[in-house]
């Protein structure tokens, strides 16, 4: 089983015989998306943290890279993991209000966060060099220039399994456990003897070492970082992908990315043939948008727990052999 | 059921793989079409509606059909990467004419290096103009601080001795005004620079940044955005007090809407032109209309009329290239680089009196603009046109 997956994900990038830059750009952006939500799926699905400052952290991880790229010369080994590490340094300070805080508040003070970072973004010139932002080049890997879409399915999707194992044996840990627990009750947790305090940091400092790293990514794969790249929106887009893909769930994340990801093109593709159908001429772009926006409203009403619950549900009728209860 | 939605299916997905035809050339466009500043977006739907009207008037280019590919890049750079690869990987386009700065930016080496495609920026940033860095890249007019300068001179001659810049904080907004500091333009004409204001690009009131600028006094404000935010700043001038006759916007503030919307308190209110307007009386407005008498238009405004200009700029590359290989299609990668030589050695281009005539040697194609100024709700020309080189 094993074997064929690392076949299908080793000759994957050859076996494209068309369009392979477009697959294997909007694969990478997935497999970011997929290191970026597991991040976020852990402090809100698993710990019951609201965050809104998810593309802040991205851009704490960016420009870490960026900066230690630009201004140090240091290599991806060293640079990727720092940005993981300085955006747990930042998660913890945002995460501190955690203590008296929670649900809406909580998110009230992830978002003033996002603008707070923003404000640094733009206006600390001599690290982030303001609005026009930093640009990179592309790196270096044992020798191999990191400069095609090819090279970096590699090396962003090898991190998004990886991040997915580390995410599932998480939650065979203590910790893990410690976070479902706040999750589920948080006075609870307490009165059996679980540090909340400590364990909810915890957890925003582990949701944003993941974002950092997909923050990073994001930058080597762009090659540009300027602060309006890190905008609330962003957020939004990776709250959308846990709700669907199904909050608390790993392969939820893997779902939502993708759902994210590919949906918007799924509709574009089909808008595009059945347009001379439809006439829509100039109002065929907000029409995408609407039909994006129906359909996640139409799956949140007949499927809250997300995709991940689906696909759940999907193997058990196959594996009873299609037999309903 | 099962068989029927599986026809469908396959039916569609032939529809796709066989959608590209030989003799047909693919133009890739990519615009804002539902992000921020979708107010000056009839840019992209300009150079669409040029390469269709090209084929029902002449039947194409040399019995080739054009094929215009609009996509949205929302004005969001991922989205215009992820928009950018597709028309390059996906439908193989010869030409892209791409939307924003940052984007611009972001896609630099794979337009030049990787990719190398021609690539026509509606981005006017002087960042992105080097024929010898950026031997892809072309422009349509002066950049953004050719048109500080352009500002810049034109208050001289009407005695102004003090300056003031407003803009958001974005690249599109900081940049220019900075650069043009930085490059001592100021100085050199004798004016004298009170301030940089800068606001949230997305601000509701701006009522405390006009209180300031009302402070300060300047002769002159110079207004570095497009026509959403600059009717904010209008607005908020003239409930504090602040004259609309000392703005001078940019190429972007061009627009009928801000009379329209503003109505007494835009009068005096400049901006500057760098093409024709809708409605002139110009060759290149007759084909225009030509057109509209069989298609709705999205945006009859200044901004669809520089789109249409670049239609125009696209065809003569691509007759140019089939004119040298007797009119058959080169391969792909071939194309894109006989389409940019053949770009760079267009010289007084006559577009129909869209623009003055384009010269590419340095990229630009023009470096002229004038000052227009709203009298009686209405764009009257206060200036002759103005060279910047």
């Amino acid at each position: 089983m094993y074997i064929i997956f690392i076949a299908i994900f080793l000759a994957f990038p050859f076996s494209l015989f068309k369009y392979t830059k477009y697959i294997l750009f909007l694969v990478n952006m997935t497999a970011i998306g997929v290191i970026g939500a597991l991040g976020l799926n852990i402090l809100t699905g698993y710990t019951g943290l609201i965050s809104l400052g998810q593309a802040a952290f991205m851009g704490v991880g960016a420009y870490t890279v960026a900066i230690l790229s630009t201004k140090v010369g240091l290599p991806l080994w060293i640079n990727l993991p720092a940005a993981g590490v300085i955006t747990t340094v930042v998660g913890i300070i945002v995460g501190t209000p955690s203590l008296r805080l929670k649900g809406f508040y909580l998110a009230m003070a992830t978002l003033a966060s996002e603008f707070l970072l923003e404000y640094v973004f733009k206006n600390w010139e001599s690290m982030t060099h303001g609005i026009p932002g930093l640009y990179i080049t592309p790196p270096k890997v044992f020798g191999i220039h990191i400069n095609n879409d090819r090279v970096f399915y590699f090396f962003a999707v090898t991190l998004a399994i990886l991040a997915v194992l580390c995410t599932r044996n998480l939650f065979r840990t203590k910790v893990g456990r410690a976070f479902i627990a706040i999750r589920d009750r948080d006075i609870a947790a307490d009165l059996i003897g679980i540090n909340v305090f400590k364990y909810k940091l915890v957890s925003f400092a582990v949701s944003s070492f993941y974002v950092g790293v997909a923050g990073g990514l994001w930058c080597y794969y762009m090659t540009i970082i300027n602060p309006e790249a890190f905008q609330l929106s962003i957020s939004i887009d990776y709250i959308a992908m846990i709700i669907v893909g199904g909050m608390g769930t790993i392969y939820g994340s893997v779902y939502g990315s993708i759902f994210v990801n590919l949906l918007p093109e799924a509709i574009q593709r089909l808008m595009e043939i059945l347009q001379p159908v439809l006439h829509l001429e100039y109002t065929f772009a907000a029409f995408k948008q609407i039909v994006f926006g129906l359909i996640i409203v139409i799956f949140l009403i007949f499927e809250p727990k997300g995709l991940s619950e689906v696909f759940s549900r999907i193997v058990k009728r196959i594996s009873s052999g299609g037999e309903r209860r | 059921m099962k068989k029927c939605v599986g026809f469908i299916v396959i039916c569609l997905l032939a529809l796709t793989v066989f959608s590209a035809n030989a003799g047909e050339i693919k133009v890739g466009i990519y615009g804002t079409l539902t992000g921020t500043d979708t107010d000056v977006n009839g840019m992209s739907y300009g150079p669409k509606d040029y390469l269709t009207y090209v084929n029902e008037k002449f039947g194409g280019v040399m019995g080739h059909k054009y094929v215009p590919v609009l996509l949205d890049g929302k004005n969001q750079i991922p989205e215009e990467v992820k928009v950018f690869k597709r028309l390059v990987d996906v439908e193989n386009v010869v030409v892209v004419n791409g939307w924003s700065t940052g984007g611009t930016k972001a896609l630099r080496d794979q337009i030049n290096t990787l990719v190398k495609v021609p690539f026509q920026a509606q981005s006017l940033s002087s960042d992105v103009l080097d024929p010898v860095k950026y031997p892809y890249i072309f422009l349509v007019g002066p950049t953004y601080e050719d048109q500080v300068i352009i500002a810049m001179k034109w208050a001289k001659q009407k005695g102004a001795k003090t300056f003031a810049f407003m803009h958001a904080d974005i690249e599109y907004g900081r940049s220019p005004c900075r650069n043009a500091v930085e490059q001592k333009i100021p100085d050199k004409l004798g004016i004298k620079v009170l301030a940089d204001i800068e606001y949230p690009g997305g601000s509701i009131d701006l009522t405390p940044q006009l209180l300031r600028l009302k402070d300060l006094n300047p002769d002159y404000v110079y207004i570095q955005d497009s026509v959403n935010n600059t009717i904010k700043i209008l607005r908020d001038a003239a409930k504090v007090g602040v004259p609309a006759a000392k703005f001078i916007g940019n190429c972007y503030d061009f627009s009928h809407i801000i009379p329209e919307t503003l109505g007494k308190d835009a009068e005096g209110f400049k901006a500057i032109q760098i093409n024709a307007d809708w409605g002139e009386n110009i060759p290149m407005m007759k084909e225009i209309e030509e057109f509209a008498k069989k298609h709705e238009i999205a945006k009859k405004d200044t901004y669809y009329t520089k789109g249409w200009v670049q239609g125009k700029i696209i065809h003569e590359a691509v007759s140019r290239v089939l004119k040298k290989t007797g009119g058959k299609i080169p391969e792909i990668s071939q194309f894109r680089t006989m389409m940019r030589d053949e770009w760079e050695k267009l010289e007084n281009f006559d577009t129909g009196g869209g623009t003055p005539p384009l010269t590419y040697k340095d990229h630009q194609g023009h470096t002229q603009a004038r000052i227009l100024e709203i009298k009686g709700g209405k764009y009257i020309s206060v200036s002759d046109w103005i060279k910047t080189k």
